[in-house]
């Protein structure tokens, strides 16, 4: 049982407890521990908070705004508030640590093998995947400007339906060259 | 689709989480991964699911959609894998981007990971349509996928329903109608575009292409 370990076991319970206080006061007094500790590591909090807040209105934007207009302002800004924190201990746990030292700590804690590789890869490479798709949306765009309303919702489809395809064909030759240069610095 | 901390009750919560690990378990027990290659090909599936339910296109005025892609996830992988990429899938995004409570983990995995694959193969037949996988690009089989995407989001639909109504959240009798003609939509979206995308990847020219 190493220093890592428990410090990732410390951070996954937090994202448990988090979304689970109440009060505003015990939620911001955790919130300023938190990023207290994470500014004594060395993160970069302004970098870390604008990730989370993008992260927030990506994900869990829309469920706050919903929760906010059922149960009032002062609620919605509670439930936005446990959200952004806990996103907060997410990306700091992902920062701080590499994703080798994040393997060892989920397998210490009995994750299946299998799947703690699969979300490695997801997370190591997610973001680039993204980049690309980013920019078939783009060609998307262009490719469909001709195409208007609800008449060409096929069309539309067919259009994204191909691009998905080449987005994942893409990506299966992004793999390729990963096992490449894997294969070239001994790993494999 | 993702259900957020505290909305379910603890029965539901622990019941679904029982049958999401019997079901993980079961497909882990069906995995065997002898090459690295192997693993790099199902984590980069994984991660393309991932950030394929990231990007959302502009369908119609002020409508946009995403894929679930637990279909295209069955008809890449096949069933095990398929089930084990959508739950890292769904715990990536519940521990690292909140996506998702972490307390209805289980009725998440259950919702997007296990009932769309399960569903999705019992629609395909999946013992006869994995044999003939490579004339998927007939009308047929493109109108088997799109039925299959249509079952897989309606089946996970039905599935959240009946969560709610059994946490009492809300009754089972106002919920259900209201999910379902909106996930007729949205299931009817992620199957033309499932078998789309199907059929890009399976045509060899493209293929070609792609490589080169």
């Amino acid at each position: 049982m190493n220093r890592t370990n428990i410090d990732v076991l410390f951070h996954l319970l937090l994202i448990v407890i988090i979304p689970m206080i109440d009060n505003t006061m015990a939620l911001c007094c955790i919130a300023s521990v938190v990023l207290l500790l994470f500014g004594m590591k060395g993160l970069s909090l302004i970098k870390l908070m604008v990730e989370s807040v993008g992260i927030m209105v990506l994900f869990g934007g829309f469920f706050v705004l919903i929760f906010a207009f059922q149960n009032g302002m002062a609620m919605g800004a509670l439930k936005g508030g446990q959200l952004l924190l806990a996103i907060v201990v997410g990306r700091g746990l992902v920062q701080y640590y590499s994703l080798t030292q994040l393997k060892q700590s989920l397998l210490w804690l009995k994750v299946p093998e299998v799947l703690v590789d699969i979300m490695m890869t997801i997370m190591t490479y997610y973001r680039i995947l993204l980049k690309e798709g980013r920019t078939l949306v783009g060609i998307y765009r262009v490719r469909t400007l001709q195409l208007s309303g609800t008449a060409n919702i096929l069309d539309r489809l067919r259009v994204v339906g191909g691009m998905i395809g080449s987005f994942y064909m893409k990506s299966e030759s992004r793999a390729e060259k990963v096992i490449m240069a894997r294969k070239i610095r001994g790993e494999l | 689709m993702h259900i957020p901390n505290g909305l379910l009750s603890v029965g539901v919560s622990v019941s679904t989480g029982a049958i999401s690990v019997a079901s993980v378990g079961a497909a882990l027990k069906k995995t065997t991964i002898t090459e690295n290659r192997d693993m790099i090909r199902i984590g980069m599936v994984g991660a393309f699911i991932f950030a394929a339910q990231m990007l959302n296109f502009p369908v119609g005025p002020g409508v946009s959609g995403h894929l679930i892609g637990g279909v295209l996830a069955l008809l890449l992988l096949g069933r095990a894998k398929g089930i084990l990429v959508m739950t890292s899938v769904v715990i990536c995004q519940c521990l690292f981007f909140q996506d998702g409570g972490l307390t209805a983990l289980g009725a998440n995995i259950l919702n997007l990971a296990v009932i769309p694959i399960v569903t999705g193969s019992l629609a395909l037949g999946w013992q006869k349509f994995g044999k003939r996988m490579n004339e998927a690009d007939t009308a047929f089989s493109m109108l088997q996928i799109c039925g299959a995407g249509l079952l897989s989001v309606i089946a996970s639909a039905f599935a959240l329903c009946i969560q709610l109504a059994l946490s009492g959240v809300v009754p089972f009798m106002i919920v259900t109608p209201l999910m379902m003609f909106w996930h007729v939509v949205i299931g009817l979206i992620e199957g033309v575009l499932t078998a789309f995308a199907y059929r890009r990847i399976n045509v060899p020219v493209y293929r070609q292409a792609a490589s080169s």
